[in-house]
This record gives structure tokens, C-alpha cells and sequence, in this order.
């Protein structure tokens, strides 16, 4: 196991509020880890920082021992919590896009999964519901062989049997080498494909542990212990 | 990488540029047709049409380029800093290469639509009334030479001037605005109006510092010749002043929007 990304201190502050609070954190290859949270704990704060979308305010993070940059990009992919799509393109069109600037897309693999959906290539993405959308976006994310996937809310726009495909489809697409960072609320549908959690409260890490060692020290269920953490 | 980025912008970027530019040549054809009908007819009628159908065209024609560059500056905005900015500052290409890239594409596309223009402007001169525009080529040798003969600069050395002068207000008014709006994304809310604000603030500010500068020049320039200020020195002045202006200016926008994107982009 090697240390895909490392935190240390660091903060991010918008004006004088503090979202992110000297985070500590190290992220291994080859585990499935939920970074789980309440609306407004700093996932996506975090998850900005790791894809170079936003700039710490202090501290610093690390990819595979590099700053974030052009190259730890050549090896995240990255799955945003909205719709960040050119809508006046093609689904072709933007796997195409993908096919010319990730050495590491299987357009072969997209197209499956898209046949899979029953979407078309050549739909404009303007015409697809938001769901459709948020599907060919998982897909895009999916159909790259990185070594950390990090997907913001994948299922929180997609009606339940969809989440079961969409669970399918990142557990079936991952390389068992790579490290998948899933940040979610909606735990109770994700808790069975968890290797690890990391909880995030007030833009602090409270607990970062195995599932296991939730349920063996805790006594319950992830969704069970982040209601206790987080319980209004 | 940067091939593929940049034939991607203008691909992005020329669907919207085409029908622009398919709008430019639809009313260049159009006062075409009516000034043909106007040879032929020859009523009053006919030229009261012509007449306003040439207004309106020498007001669509500015109209258009202004969407034009209007259009090159939103997208420019969206592609960075709204939700289409995830994608692209997720490439894995360095965020200055991808500022570069976006900057050449709306400078060629801006160039581009000064080139159709011209292009067609003499097309439909040349239908329309070619010993104007015969006139004109004609005019054109007796102008240089007279323009060198009062200035002492050569006519080929003025147009080429007027060119890369013109080629500078534009990227000068690109990145004004990319700028602007970089700008106004280091804010936590409103950050389109901020970058207007921002822009509009370093517009003035320019212009302030420019014309101070000026007014510098030609005080030395005074002091230098004792009052003595020939066309031919006033130009020879003038002309690589405003260019350097020009360019002073790009540089000086260029940098904000560079350090902006590559140490505090902001993609809250």
C-alpha cells in the first residue's frame, strides 16, 4: 500500500469564515473510503483542494509525494457534485474531449456503459434529464484508469435503482490498485462497498478508521455511528 | 497537449463565431441585392432604400463585432470560472498553458472577424460599384506617398502600424476583461458584478495613467525640440508610443489574470 495523498494543516478560509481546520489526512492506494459528512462540513471545500479548483489558505497537500498540479491531474478523476458539462455538446463529443486529453480514457469502456444506459452518443447533452446527465458525467469519470477516483455525491441526483447501477458500475470500473474517495450523506446505500470512512464535522476530521473497526469498537452500523456523530 | 487544447477552444468557440460570421456575409449579400437593384432600377424610391439599407449596414456590421467580442469574453468567463471551469482546470495540462491557449483562441477568432470583414466589404464594393474600390487601390499609392512626404514614415510602414496597433486593442480589450473577471472570481459572492466592477476600474485606471504619461511625453518632447515639433516627429513618437502603451497595458493584464488563475483561482 502507498500513500496516494497526503494533508497536513491545512485551512481554507473564505473572508474571515474558516471552512477547513488544520486537516490532517493520508489517503493509501487500493481501498473504496467514504468521506462522509453533514451539508456544509467542508467535503467539497476539500475535495476542491484536492483537484487544484480551490488553493489552501494555509497548510499543504500532496499527491503521490508531488504538489497538485498538471501532473497529479494526469492521475485523479474526478467527479463534481454538479453538472460541469458544455451543454451544447454531444455525448460523443465530450468523450472525445475525455479520448484527447486522458492518455488514461478507454473510450471502448465509456461507450459500453453508455450502451448499458441506453444512452445515446449522439444525444445533445441540453436534451438529457438531470439524472441522464449525472450518469454520463459517472461514466466519464469511471471510464479512466486512475489511481484515485474521487467522486463528490455520485448518487445524490439519481433515484434508487440507479444508485445500485451507479454502485455496480464503480465497483466493476475501479483497478483494485487505485483508491476511490466517496463523499456522500446518503451513507445507509453506500456502507456495504466502504473500506474506510473519514468523517469531516465543522471543516475538522473527527474520525478516520476502518469500517470494520466501526463496527467491531462501536458496536454498529457506519450509518448508525455518523447519526450519533452528527446528530443534531 | 497544447495543439489539441487549442484546436479544441476554437472548435468550442466556432459554432457561435460561424453563425456570426454567416450573419455578416447574409447582410453583406443583402446590401448587395439592394444595390444592384438600385443600378438597375434607378428610382427615387430605390435610392431611398439603398440609402437606408447602407446605414443600417454600416450599423449591423460594428453591432456584430461588438457580439462577437462579447461572446469571446462570456465564454471566456465560463469556461474558467463557472461550473464548466471544474473541467477545465482538471485537464492535465499547467493553468497558464490553458489561460495561453484561451487568450490565442479569442485573439484568432477576433482576427478572424476583422479579416471577414474587410474581405467582405470588398466583395460587396466590388459588386456593388467597382470603380470605387478601383478608386480607391488607386487613391491608395498617392496616399503613402504623401504620407511619406509629410511624415518622412512610409506608407507600407503606416499600414503595417495600423495592423499590429489594431492587433493590440484587441488583445488589450481581451484581457481587460479576462482581468476583470479574474478579478472579480477572488470574491466570495457576486462575482460577475465584481468583475465588471474591476474591470471598468482598471479601464479608467489606464486610461488615467496613459494619458498622464502622454501629457509626460509631450512635455519632454517640448522641452527637447523648443517648441519646434515637426509632423514627422510627432508621429515617429506617436505611433511606437501607442503601441508600447498598448502593449504596457496588455502585459500589465495579462499578469493579474495569470497570477490569479495559477495562485488564487477561486472555484467556490
Amino acid at each position: 500500500m502507498s500513500i496516494l495523498l497526503e494533508c497536513s494543516r491545512l485551512t481554507k478560509r473564505f473572508g474571515k469564515r474558516e471552512v477547513l481546520k488544520q486537516i490532517d489526512l493520508r489517503l493509501e492506494s487500493g481501498h473504496i473510503i467514504g468521506f462522509l459528512g453533514p451539508n456544509g462540513s467542508g467535503k467539497t471545500t476539500m475535495i476542491k483542494i484536492m483537484n487544484g479548483l480551490l488553493t489552501p489558505t494555509e497548510g499543504e497537500i500532496r499527491f503521490c509525494g508531488g504538489s497538485i498540479g498538471a501532473e497529479s491531474k494526469k492521475y485523479i478523476s474526478y467527479l463534481p457534485d454538479q453538472t460541469y458539462l458544455n451543454m451544447n455538446q454531444k455525448v460523443k463529443d465530450v468523450i472525445g474531449f475525455f479520448k484527447d486529453f486522458y492518455e488514461d480514457f478507454e473510450e471502448a469502456r465509456a461507450y459500453d456503459m453508455l450502451e448499458k444506459l441506453k444512452i445515446s452518443p449522439d444525444e445533445q447533452l441540453k436534451t438529457l434529464s438531470k439524472g441522464t446527465k449525472e450518469k454520463v458525467q459517472l461514466i466519464l469519470a469511471m471510464s479512466r484508469k486512475a489511481r484515485l477516483y474521487i467522486l463528490d455525491e455520485p448518487i445524490a441526483g439519481v433515484d434508487p435503482a440507479a444508485r445500485d447501477f451507479i454502485l455496480n458500475t464503480i465497483l466493476t470500473n475501479y483497478d483494485p490498485q487505485a483508491s476511490i474517495l466517496l463523499a456522500t450523506h446518503l451513507i445507509a446505500d453506500i456502507e456495504n462497498i466502504l473500506d474506510e470512512v473519514v468523517f469531516i464535522k465543522d471543516g475538522k476530521i473527527v474520525r478516520h478508521s476502518s469500517v470494520d473497526d466501526i463496527r467491531i469498537k462501536e458496536g454498529k452500523s457506519v450509518d448508525a455511528y455518523f447519526r450519533e456523530v452528527f446528530k443534531c | 497537449m497544447l495543439v489539441k487544447l487549442f484546436k479544441q477552444e476554437m472548435k468550442a468557440k466556432g459554432r457561435v463565431m460561424l453563425l456570426i460570421y454567416e450573419v455578416l456575409a447574409a447582410v453583406t449579400l443583402l446590401i448587395v441585392m439592394v444595390g444592384i437593384y438600385n443600378q438597375h432600377v434607378q428610382s427615387r424610391m430605390s435610392h431611398i432604400i439603398y440609402a437606408v439599407s447602407g446605414a443600417v449596414y454600416l450599423i449591423t456590421i460594428p453591432v456584430l463585432v461588438i457580439i462577437a467580442f462579447i461572446y469571446l469574453c462570456v465564454s471566456f468567463y465560463q469556461s474558467m470560472y463557472t461550473a464548466q471551469g471544474y473541467l477545465t482546470h482538471t485537464l492535465p495540462v499547467k493553468t497558464t498553458s490553458i489561460l495561453n491557449i484561451k487568450i490565442a483562441a479569442s485573439l484568432a477568432h477576433m482576427m478572424l472577424t476583422a479579416a471577414v470583414v474587410f474581405v467582405l466589404a470588398v466583395i460587396s464594393g466590388l459588386i456593388i460599384d467597382r470603380t470605387v474600390v478601383y478608386e480607391l487601390w488607386h487613391m491608395l499609392g498617392p496616399a503613402m506617398q504623401n504620407i511619406y512626404e509629410q511624415t518622412g514614415v512610409h506608407g507600407a510602414v503606416f499600414i503595417g502600424s495600423a495592423v499590429v496597433m489594431m492587433f493590440l486593442g484587441c488583445l488589450d480589450a481581451l484581457l481587460l476583461f479576462f482581468a476583470g473577471s479574474s478579478i472579480g472570481q477572488l470574491f466570495h459572492r457576486s462575482k460577475g458584478a465584481w468583475g465588471i466592477a474591476a474591470g471598468i476600474s482598471l479601464y479608467y485606471m489606464s486610461q488615467i495613467i496613459s494619458i498622464f504619461a502622454a501629457v509626460l511625453l509631450a512635455a519632454f518632447l517640448t522641452e527637447k525640440y523648443s517648441g519646434n515639433l515637426s509632423d514627422l516627429v510627432i508621429l515617429s513618437w506617436m505611433i511606437p508610443g501607442t503601441m508600447a502603451v498598448l502593449g504596457f497595458w496588455a502585459v500589465v493584464y495579462y499578469l493579474i489574470s495569470r497570477v490569479i488563475v495559477q495562485k488564487h483561482l477561486n472555484l467556490e
